[in-house]
């Protein structure tokens, strides 16, 4: 499978992602890893119902992540994998991922976070989740749409 | 009388609500909610917070569009309502119809009637006209 984008954002599957990164990507799937929805079925059929036709759709655990990260599954396929917060993308580079960019698109407004741009708010714990994905020299990059200006994330929690 | 929410992207439900006021005058019953910079999760917790304060009502949930945040969370307040409908591609026939009829109808009949409604207000004109 060739990744053509991971995605940190908390609305999961929505309109930015299917409509906007979706024409603008291709992809032929989207994989959405969060263990609270894979093992909830009404859930899971919700966020499938808010896919176009066009784009397959698997919801997984971290677990099966890893699994069909190092088997071959979904050969030649153009994925687009999609987490709710970056703890995830940690729990998936702890396991064995080996990822090189990540794409922060939503981690909206939350009581006690730190705004650094207006779809992206941090607190404390994000914050050193951030600084091991870099550690692990994965490039962290901000960028709600396509034709939207990418930041760099470093730069942005430094200021 | 059933009650509305306007559950939209950006600015769509205040602009609609409004252009609908301009039509018909000053209304009542009908509250608007976008998912600008809004998680899905805050998005849920507000339009909870509506739903439970009118739960003695019919409420119908207009959504802009089927497959979206808003859409998810309508649907996830829907769930085990039986007092709520939902409809999604909301437009401005849909929300004139609704003024008018939101007294004569139950829930979900109204809900199908404004479907109708939108689209027999969606016309194509298109082609040579007949010269007279």
């Amino acid at each position: 499978m060739s990744l053509v984008l991971i995605r940190i954002d908390d609305r999961l599957i929505h309109g930015q992602v299917t409509v906007g990164w979706g024409s603008f990507l291709n992809p032929d799937r989207i994989l959405l890893v969060s263990d609270e929805i894979a093992e909830n079925e009404w859930e899971k059929e919700l966020y499938q119902s808010c896919v176009p036709f066009n784009i397959a759709v698997s919801i997984l655990s971290t677990d099966e992540t890893i699994r069909v990260l190092t088997e071959k599954t979904f050969e030649n396929e153009r994925v687009i994998i999609l987490v709710e917060s970056p703890s995830v993308i940690v729990e998936l580079v702890k396991r064995g991922a080996s990822l090189h960019q990540v794409n922060i698109g939503g981690m909206h407004y939350r009581e006690n976070k730190k705004k650094i741009l207006p779809y992206v708010y941090v607190d404390e714990q994000d914050i050193q989740n951030f600084y091991f994905l870099e550690e692990h020299n994965i490039e962290l990059i901000c960028q709600d749409l396509p034709q939207a200006k990418k930041e760099n994330l470093s730069e942005l929690l430094i200021k | 009388m059933i009650k509305c929410i306007v559950l939209t992207h950006g600015d769509l439900g205040f602009a609609l609500l409004n252009t609908t006021e301009k039509i018909i005058g000053p209304l009542e019953g009908i509250k608007v909610i976008s998912n600008e910079l809004t998680s899905l999760k805050d998005l849920i917790t507000n339009l909870d917070s509506i739903v439970k304060n009118w739960e003695e009502s019919e409420i119908l949930i207009m959504v802009d569009f089927c497959g979206g945040s808003c859409w998810h969370a309508a649907r996830v307040i829907k769930r085990s309502m039986s007092n709520i409908a939902l409809l999604s591609g909301v437009n401005l026939p849909m929300m004139l119809s609704f003024v008018n009829k939101r007294e004569s109808y139950k829930l979900p009949d109204l809900a199908y009637y404004l479907k109708e409604c939108s689209l027999k207000g969606t016309e194509v004109i298109a082609g040579e006209e007949k010269q007279e």
